[in-house]
């Protein structure tokens, strides 16, 4: 089980979290939702224990992360917002490096790459420096990297990014397979219908506190919407939307 | 102790540790050398000639002439050999440590983990002291090669020259000598800029890091050019003073290394007051390095992840937005000049570009004055116009143009100019754009400086008469510097050096001489009265109008290139001669 319990972030006396609390069991799948600015970035970062809370604590089954952070890390695979990995290794290499700091004997660690390469249809492009690889294939190459150690808790921010229509269905099917083999899973997300499919629960973050953190079935029913999309633009979007849409497509026209 | 060590270093924990660390210091030199030395879009073979002028050139230039001269000295008295030899030391002590300074300077940021470790290898079970060990131990490689690399050419051929004579050590001996003292002068330069790195960026972030960095490339490469041209001739002299009264020079390290060489070398103690020093400052700088870089590795990690980055050069910025709207007409011309200088002040690597041509504009400038300034050749005199004063402004101007429109060949985001080529300037608009871009941050800023300088200094009409004239040569050079430009500054693709290493070394040696020592006499002639000086003006302006006509009707049905043509590479490619 994977608990978040009051946890507060400050940079610099500006608080990014407020008081947060979500929890994660083995075998679900949350979402993680929330406008830009509301705090997911930095719930993910400190989830994955890059960022160390201001307060609170976050537990994995009941021990506090911090005293044996990298006995933690070595359960968790991640999927970074932006694809940030070492652009002048070629795909091969980058697994490779990644594989061998998580202590993975060098012939396994081959044959997982080896397979991780052909299923994301990038066996072709193993002698290219990912410096010239599309978004999508370098998100490829950071999906193989958060899954080769086979994690306890998978952490995806964005995972979706750049991905086309087909290798946006395999992450479905990834995602679900994981968490029917028991995996903890935190999605974090601005696609609204992936979230919606894949997710048991879903945490909705708004300036930096939990504004909803239930399934999908029991938020749709508490605000009276017809779809998740709905639920969020009630909770999380104080903007006026058609109004602002509609001026956008004006103002240069005035 | 040895089975409890064993034992320790048997335990799994630290065997994955200690596999952790090999790998990141793998990939840690891959990084150094491909994100500094051996950019994306940098020829590896313009490298390695960069690299081997750096390397050969103390063994060939220096050492090997050194055969004739210490045959020559057989009969010289001791205390001339001895001086000769401790000159010809501290030299190849001073170039090595000037050498290994740039090497930092260059691999200034790739030293220590930065945000992009931290996102990467942070999330993964590896302690930040592991990652900032193989940082450093990356850095110690790379930097103990280069050192080799600078000094064992060096050393055999000097050692093999000198120790032919009677007064100096046998071979073995002064081989020793040379590779020990070099090496620990460049060990010992490298470490303590490390040590002082660290030390920056622990108390003043790193923004005050990196201005320290452009503040060290420069002043390595002017003493580097200063060393090269003009040490070798007031070296003796130096030394001379420094064997009769050593204790004014006992806070100049390559004075400690140098008396560290000759103790090595012959056992001479004349310097061996300062060898203690040489040995215990190097130690103090290796300890140091390690406690600063590991000691604080996870506290810097988490900070470099916490510090939101902000914008940088927001004066020059706002100036440059002020400037613009009072004086740049039309608005593309507008947006591209803003854009300009938005890249030129926030690109790392062009102010470490710009900060490489103003290093060598002071070291090539200051020549001139050096001779009078050390009393060699006549006395320095400012407050009346002399050709070697007019030289520096000229010789600034000179490469502030050039480095500018070096500059401006660069993109920044080649993969987000798709905007302009939606729009597509055109290639008047682009010229203006970076015409203003010359003007605003190199022309005219020397020529106010110049202008300020001259007030003070001369007559008010002789100061005027001055400052006109290098603001029209600079103008007249930034026409020239622009007669064949197409491309948008900062946005159109760079050739890959290999097309590009041209042979217009000459053509750019000779103008600079020319402005040197041919235009700085010709403008001290000019300013003997306001007629010579207006008609020295006229003729700028004139040149500047007609260099102006003449692109205008080249250029006139041209587009703006954003992509590299091959065929506009016609000059020599030196890269293919070596191949």
């Amino acid at each position: 089980m994977l608990d978040m319990i009051d946890v507060s972030k400050s940079y610099r006396g500006v608080a990014a979290v407020r008081m947060l609390s979500l929890s994660a069991r083995p075998g679900q799948v949350v979402g993680l939702l929330g406008p830009n600015g509301s705090g997911k970035s930095t719930t993910v970062k400190m989830l994955i224990g890059l960022l160390r809370p201001s307060r609170g604590q976050i537990r994995w089954q009941g021990e506090d992360i911090q005293p044996q952070l990298l006995d933690y890390q070595r359960l968790v695979g991640y999927v970074p917002e932006e694809p940030r990995l070492y652009a002048y290794l070629k795909a091969p290499e980058y697994l490779e490096l990644v594989g061998g700091l998580h202590g993975i004997e060098h012939r396994t660690l081959r044959q997982r790459i080896n397979r991780y390469l052909e299923l994301f249809g990038l066996e072709h492009d193993t002698e290219a420096p990912m410096s010239a690889f599309s978004k999508g294939m370098r998100q490829k190459v950071l999906l193989s990297a958060a899954l080769l150690h086979d994690p306890e808790i998978v952490i995806l921010d964005e995972p979706s990014s750049g991905l086309d229509v087909a290798f946006t269905l395999i992450l479905r099917r990834l995602v679900m397979t994981l968490a029917a083999r028991g995996k903890t899973i935190i999605y974090s997300s601005h696609e609204m219908d992936m979230v919606e499919k894949i997710c048991n629960d879903v945490v909705i973050l708004h300036r930096g506190h939990v504004v909803a953190h239930d399934s999908v079935t029991r938020l749709r029913e508490l605000v009276h919407a017809a779809s998740l999309e709905d639920v969020f633009a009630a909770l999380a979007v104080d903007q006026d939307v058609d109004r602002i849409g509609t001026e956008l497509a004006t103002v240069a026209a005035e | 102790m040895t089975s409890r060590l064993k034992a320790a270093l048997g335990r799994p924990e630290l065997r994955h540790e200690w596999h952790q660390f090999r790998l990141l210091s793998r990939d840690s030199v891959r990084r150094l050398l491909d994100s500094v030395l051996v950019a994306r879009d940098a020829d590896p073979m313009l490298f390695a000639l960069w690299f081997m002028a750096l390397a050969m050139t103390p063994p060939l230039l220096v050492a090997a002439p050194k055969f004739v001269q210490y045959a020559f000295l057989k009969k010289a008295p001791a205390a001339l050999v001895l001086q000769i030899a401790t000159a010809e030391r501290a030299f190849f002590i001073l170039y090595g440590m000037l050498a290994t300074a740039l090497l930092a300077a260059l691999t200034w940021d790739a030293l220590f983990p930065d945000r992009t470790d931290q996102e990467i290898v942070g999330a993964l079970p590896v302690r930040p002291r592991t990652l900032a060990g193989a940082r450093l131990a990356a850095a110690l490689g790379v930097g103990t090669a280069f050192a080799a690399a600078i000094s064992l050419p060096a050393a055999f051929i000097y050692s093999a020259a000198s120790s032919t004579h009677p007064l100096i050590g046998a071979f073995p001996r002064v081989l020793a000598a040379h590779v020990i003292a070099t090496m620990m002068a460049c060990a010992c330069t490298f470490l303590g800029l490390m040590s002082l790195r660290a030390i920056v960026v622990m108390c003043a972030g790193e923004r005050v890091a990196d201005r320290l960095a452009l503040v060290l490339q420069f002043v390595t490469i002017v003493m580097l050019v200063e060393t090269f041209l003009f040490l070798p001739s007031v070296l003796p002299n130096i030394i001379e003073a420094l064997l009769r009264d050593h204790a004014s020079y006992a806070w100049a390290p390559p004075v400690w290394f140098t008396a560290l060489f000759l103790w090595i070398a012959e056992g001479n103690s004349v310097l061996g007051s300062h060898v203690f020093k040489a040995v215990s400052v190097t130690a103090t700088v290796t300890v140091l390095v390690f406690v600063v870089s590991l000691l604080p590795a996870a506290w810097i990690g988490r900070r470099v992840l916490e510090v939101r980055s902000r914008e940088r050069a927001t004066g020059v910025a706002t100036l440059a937005r002020s400037f613009a709207l009072l004086w740049v007409r039309g608005p593309v011309v507008r947006s591209l000049f803003m854009f300009g200088v938005s890249s030129l002040v926030r690109s790392r690597r062009h102010t470490i570009q710009l900060a490489t041509y103003f290093g060598m504009a002071i070291a090539v400038g200051v020549l001139k004055l050096l001779p009078p300034l050390l009393s060699l050749r006549g006395s320095l005199v400012l407050d009346a116009p002399r050709a070697y004063t007019i030289a520096v402004p000229l010789v600034l101007m000179f490469f502030a143009v050039f480095g500018l429109r070096a500059a401006f060949s660069i993109p920044t985001e080649l993969d987000a100019n798709w905007v302009l080529r939606l729009v597509q300037p055109t290639v008047r608009e682009s010229v203006r754009a970076s015409r203003w871009l010359i003007v605003m941050l190199g022309v005219a800023p020397i020529a106010i400086v110049w202008l300020l300088f001259t007030l003070a200094m001369w007559p008010a009409q002789t100061a005027l008469g001055a400052s006109a004239l290098i603001l029209v040569t600079g103008l007249v050079l930034t026409e020239l510097a622009l007669s064949n430009w197409t491309k948008v500054p900062f946005a159109s693709a760079h050739e890959p050096a290999t097309e590009t290493l041209k042979s217009k070394a000459a053509w750019y040696t000779t103008a600079l001489l020319m402005y040197q020592f041919i235009l700085s006499e010709l403008q001290f002639r000019a300013l003997q009265s306001w007629r010579t000086t207006i008609t020295h003006l006229a003729v700028g302006v004139v040149l500047v109008i007609a260099i102006r006509t003449w692109r205008a009707h080249m250029l006139r049905s041209r587009t703006p290139t954003f992509d590299v043509i091959s065929s506009e590479t016609t000059t020599l490619n030196l890269s293919e001669a070596l191949s």
